[in-house]
C-alpha cells in the first residue's frame, strides 16, 4: 500500500500553469484524509463510516480527498500485456498503456509471426514490447487514445509512481464524487505539486482522480450532479468512498450505502440544513468516532470534523 | 487573483477571527431605547391573553424597531422608515376608541415620533468607522438584501460597498476588514465561522441586549470545533430608559419581524382520508402555500452556475429563504404522475390497479388503528420513514422513497408483494424521467432570466413550452408557521394569494 502523505511535505496548488502553487495547510491535510479512509476501510465490517467535513470554501476539498484515496489505492496485479493480448478475441475491449500513451478500445489482431511481435489494438498497431500494462475492459466503449497522464510530485511522494502503468491501465474504481458537477471538474483541473519548490510545476489533480470524461483514455471516477440522484441515479457498485459535496448532495445521505461517506459542508453558504442533517444523522442508531483518534487525522486549523458509524 | 487565492485568503481569515475574535461595537441610541422599551412594556403589560386588536399596531411598530436596528442609514435616506412611524401613530389613534390603555400607546407614540425625529448614532458611528480604516479597506454587511438596498442609497456616496452574507464570496482582496450592522444573532454564522476578511466588527444599538455569537451547527459537536470569543465596546449614551419591565420577566418578544400566526383551529382531530396535516408558509409576492410532510419538493439555488440550480429539497429542509419553484393551479406532481402514466402506455391501467388496491388498504388500515399506532406499528417494523404514512395514503404520491421502506409497508398491510411492488417501482422510474426532462426545461428558462430580481422582488415567473407547465413560479419563503392544521389534498402545495407577510421584509 502507498504511504501516507507526510505532514511535514507542503503541498501547493494552482488554477493554471502559468501560476506559482500557492500553499496553505488544509491541502495536504485533505489528501492525507482520504489516505487514512482507505486505511480505515478495511475495519469496517458491515458498518458505515460517515465523515463531516465543515470548511471555509468548498472548493477543492472534495478533490484532494479523493486524490488521496486514489494514490493509496493498492496497485492493481495485472498479467503480463502479452498474456492478454493472446487470450482477446473481436469482442474484447483493451486499455492498453505504453511508456507514452494509453490506447483503449476494441483489440484488433496480434501477429506474433514477425520477429518483433504486433498488436492492433484501439485502431492502433505498435510493438507488442512497448505496452507495459495492458487490462480487458467490462464494457464496449468507442476507440481513443491520448498521451500518458503524468504522474507529477504525489505519485512520486507517496511511492505510486511506481505503479503508475498498471494505476493508468486499471485505475482503482471505488471513488464517487457528488455535487455540482461543474465546480467538480473545474476542481479536478487545479494543478498539485510541491508548494516548498518555487520553480515547482503542478500536476491537475484529475490526474489521479481520473474523472469520467468525454474522449478521455483513462477513467473511474463518475462526477455525479445532486439533482441526478434525485431521478433515481445511484452510485455504480462497488464503490468504497462517496464525497458528497455542500448539502444539494448531503440531502441524500440516507439513500447512500457506501462504506464510506464524506460529507463536505460549505461554512460560507448561509444556510445550516446541511450541519443540521448530519447532526440528526448522528443521534440515530450510531456509534461516534474520533477523527483525531481513530482515522489518526488532524483537521486543519478552521476545519470542523465529526464522525460516526451506523450499520448497513 | 486566482480561485486558489480567494480560497486560501478564507482559511486565513478564519485562522485571524478565531485567534483574534469579533468586535462588538454597542452604540448607544436613545431614541431607539425609548421605542424598544415602550414596545417590551407594552407587550409584558398586555400579557399573553391579550385582544387580537393589537396585534397590528404591535406588529408594525417591531417592524419599525427592526428597522432602526437594521438600517441605521439618515431618516432623510429612508422614506420608508417615517411612512412605517406613521403607520404605527395611525394606529395608536385608531386603538384609543377600543382601549383604555392610554399609556401604553402614549410611550409607544412619543417613542415613535422620537424615531422619526431624530437620525440612529449608530449611522454616524459607521460612518465614523468606515472613515477611521478607509472605504477599500472595509465593506458592509446588511443582514438581509431590503436592508442592504437602503444602506446602500446613502453609504454608495462614500465608495464602500455595502453586501448581504451571501455576496461575501465575491469581495475583493484588499478589503480586510467587515462592518456589521445587524447583532451577531440576526446574521448567518457563515458571517463569523466562514469570515471573508481577517475583521469582524458588528455596530448595533446598546438597546439590543442579546450580544451572543451564533455557532456552527456543526461546532458543538465537532473535532476542531470553531469557537470565537467577542469584545464589546459601549459607544455614546447606553443609559437605559426607566424600565416598567422587571429584569427576570419573561417577555414574548421577537425582534425579527414575524407574522401573525394566531393558534392552530384544527382542534386534536386526525385527519380524515382526503385531508392531510400541513404547514402554512408565506412565500414572496404575497402569495402563501400549504406544505405537507411528505414527498421533497422542487427548489430553485440562484447562486448555483447555470444547469445546476434546480433540484429538490426535502420538506424539512424548506426554511425561510428557501426558494420553492411552484406551478400555478395545480401541483407539479399532479402534473408529473399524469405524464409519467401516459408514457407507460398500455401498461399504466395495470399499475394503477394495484397502486389503487394498497393504497385503498392502507386507508382502511389507517381508519382503523389511526394514525399514531400505525407509525409506531411501521417503525417497530423497520420502516423507516414511518411518519409519512399519511402521506402514503395520496394517489399520486407513488410509494415510499426508501425501497425497503416500501417492503416494509406492504408486509405491515399483508398485501402480496408482488407485483403491487414492481409496478410501483416502474411507474416510479417512469416519474423520474419526466421529472428529469422538466428539470432540463425548467434550467433552461431559468437560465435566461433575471435571478438579480429574484433575490430583490422574492418571486419570479417562468415561461415553459411544455404544454400544462406554463405557469411556473419561482417563490422565496418568507416565513413558516410554527404548527400544522389539516387541510384537503387539493389544497396542499398550490400557491395561493395571501396578504400576511405585508410587514415583513
Amino acid at each position: 500500500m502507498a504511504q501516507v502523505v507526510a505532514p511535514r511535505v507542503l503541498i501547493g496548488l494552482a488554477d493554471a500553469a502559468d501560476q506559482p502553487l500557492a500553499t496553505d495547510s488544509w491541502i495536504g491535510a485533505f489528501i492525507s484524509l482520504g489516505a487514512r479512509l482507505r486505511r480505515y476501510r478495511a475495519g469496517l465490517n458491515s458498518r458505515q463510516l460517515i465523515v463531516a467535513v465543515s470548511v471555509p470554501r468548498r472548493d477543492y476539498v472534495a478533490a484532494l480527498i479523493g486524490t488521496g484515496w486514489m494514490l493509496s489505492a493498492p496497485p492493481p496485479r495485472l498479467e503480463a500485456p502479452l498474456e492478454v493480448f493472446r487470450r482477446a478475441n473481436r469482442d474484447t475491449y483493451l486499455r492498453a498503456v505504453t511508456d507514452r500513451m494509453i490506447i483503449t478500445g476494441a483489440f484488433g489482431e496480434l501477429d506474433e509471426k514477425r520477429a518483433d511481435a504486433r498488436v492492433r489494438t484501439g485502431g492502433k498497431t505498435l510493438p507488442v514490447d512497448r505496452f507495459k500494462a495492458v487490462v480487458e475492459l467490462k464494457d464496449e466503449c468507442e476507440n481513443v487514445s491520448g498521451d500518458l497522464l503524468a504522474p507529477g510530485f504525489l505519485a512520486a511522494l507517496t511511492g505510486a509512481e511506481s505503479t503508475w502503468l498498471e494505476r493508468m491501465a486499471a485505475p482503482s474504481t471505488d471513488l464517487a464524487l457528488v455535487g455540482t458537477a461543474k465546480w467538480l471538474y473545474e476542481d479536478l483541473q487545479a494543478l498539485v505539486g510541491n508548494g516548498a519548490d518555487e520553480n515547482g510545476v503542478g500536476t491537475p489533480l484529475g490526474n489521479y482522480v481520473l474523472p469520467y470524461a468525454a474522449r478521455a483514455a483513462t477513467w473511474s471516477t463518475p462526477v455525479i450532479p445532486s439533482a441526478r440522484l434525485g431521478e433515481g441515479q445511484s452510485v455504480p457498485e462497488p464503490c468504497g468512498l462517496a464525497v458528497l459535496d455542500r448539502f444539494g448532495a448531503i440531502k441524500y445521505l440516507n439513500d447512500f450505502r457506501t462504506p464510506i461517506v464524506v460529507c463536505v459542508i460549505d461554512r460560507s453558504i448561509a444556510d445550516e440544513s446541511a450541519a443540521e442533517l448530519l447532526i440528526e444523522a448522528r443521534l440515530s442508531n450510531t456509534r461516534p468516532m474520533s477523527v483525531a483518534d481513530d482515522l489518526h487525522w488532524k483537521p486543519a486549523r478552521g476545519v470542523e470534523a465529526l464522525a460516526f458509524t451506523v450499520a448497513l | 487573483m486566482s480561485r486558489i487565492h480567494d480560497v486560501i485568503r478564507r482559511y486565513e481569515a478564519c485562522r485571524s477571527v478565531l485567534s483574534g475574535g469579533v468586535t462588538i461595537f454597542a452604540v448607544g441610541d436613545p431614541q431607539g431605547a425609548q421605542l424598544n422599551a415602550a414596545l417590551r412594556n407594552a407587550i409584558f403589560t398586555l400579557g399573553e391573553e391579550r385582544s387580537a386588536v393589537w396585534d397590528e399596531l404591535l406588529q408594525v411598530a417591531k417592524a419599525l424597531r427592526w428597522r432602526r436596528m437594521t438600517q441605521p442609514q439618515p431618516n432623510e435616506y429612508q422614506p420608508a422608515f417615517a411612512q412605517l412611524g406613521d403607520e404605527v401613530l395611525r394606529q395608536t389613534s385608531r386603538l384609543r376608541n377600543f382601549v383604555n390603555n392610554e399609556e401604553i400607546l402614549d410611550g409607544i407614540a412619543a417613542a415613535t415620533s422620537a424615531v422619526i425625529e431624530v437620525d440612529s448614532p449608530v449611522g454616524a458611528l459607521l460612518l465614523e468607522s468606515i472613515h477611521d480604516v478607509g472605504a477599500e479597506s472595509c465593506v458592509v454587511v446588511a443582514s438581509r438584501n431590503a436592508a442592504r438596498a437602503g444602506i446602500a442609497s446613502w453609504l454608495d456616496d462614500f465608495g464602500v460597498q455595502t453586501v448581504v452574507p451571501a455576496d461575501l464570496a465575491a469581495i475583493s482582496a484588499g478589503v480586510e476588514l467587515a462592518y456589521v450592522v445587524a447583532p451577531p444573532t440576526f446574521v448567518p454564522a457563515s458571517v463569523i465561522t466562514a469570515p471573508a476578511t481577517r475583521e469582524v466588527t458588528f455596530i448595533v444599538p446598546a438597546w439590543f441586549g442579546n450580544r451572543a455569537l451564533p455557532a456552527s451547527s456543526l461546532g458543538p459537536h465537532a473535532e476542531g470545533a470553531i469557537a470565537l470569543s467577542s469584545k464589546v465596546h459601549e459607544i455614546g449614551d447606553v443609559e437605559e430608559p426607566t424600565n416598567y419591565v422587571p429584569d427576570d420577566a419573561r417577555v414574548e418578544d421577537t425582534y425579527f419581524p414575524q407574522p401573525v400566526w394566531g393558534n392552530r383551529t384544527s382542534g386534536e382531530r386526525e385527519p380524515g382520508s382526503d385531508e392531510i396535516e400541513a404547514r402554512k408558509l408565506l412565500l414572496g409576492g404575497g402569495l402563501a402555500l400549504w406544505l405537507d410532510d411528505g414527498e421533497r419538493i422542487r427548489s430553485l439555488h440562484p447562486r448555483q452556475p447555470a444547469g445546476d440550480r434546480v433540484g429538490y429539497d426535502p420538506v424539512t429542509s424548506v426554511v425561510p429563504g428557501t426558494y420553492l419553484v411552484l406551478r400555478e393551479g395545480e401541483t407539479e406532481r399532479g402534473a408529473m404522475y399524469d405524464e409519467a402514466l401516459r408514457t407507460l402506455g398500455a401498461h399504466a391501467s395495470s399499475i394503477e390497479v394495484t397502486q389503487r388496491r394498497w393504497k385503498t388498504a392502507l386507508i382502511h388500515r389507517l381508519d382503523a388503528v389511526g394514525t399514531s399506532r400505525a407509525v409506531k406499528e411501521l417503525s417497530e417494523g423497520g420502516v423507516r420513514s414511518a411518519g409519512q404514512v399519511r402521506a402514503w395514503t395520496d394517489s399520486r404520491l407513488i410509494c415510499p422513497q426508501r425501497d425497503a421502506d416500501f417492503a416494509g409497508l406492504l408486509e405491515w398491510l399483508q398485501e402480496p408483494v408482488e407485483p403491487t411492488y414492481r409496478n410501483a417501482i416502474t411507474l416510479r422510474r417512469a416519474l423520474y424521467k419526466a421529472s428529469a426532462e422538466l428539470r432540463k426545461e425548467l434550467e433552461d428558462a431559468v437560465g435566461t432570466v433575471d435571478l438579480g430580481a429574484l433575490e430583490r422582488d422574492g418571486v419570479l415567473h417562468l415561461d415553459l413550452r411544455r404544454a400544462g407547465f406554463r405557469g411556473m413560479i419561482v417563490a422565496r419563503v418568507l416565513a413558516c408557521a410554527p404548527f400544522t392544521e389539516i387541510v384537503s389534498h387539493q389544497q396542499v402545495r398550490v400557491p395561493f394569494a395571501d396578504g400576511s407577510s405585508q410587514w415583513l421584509e
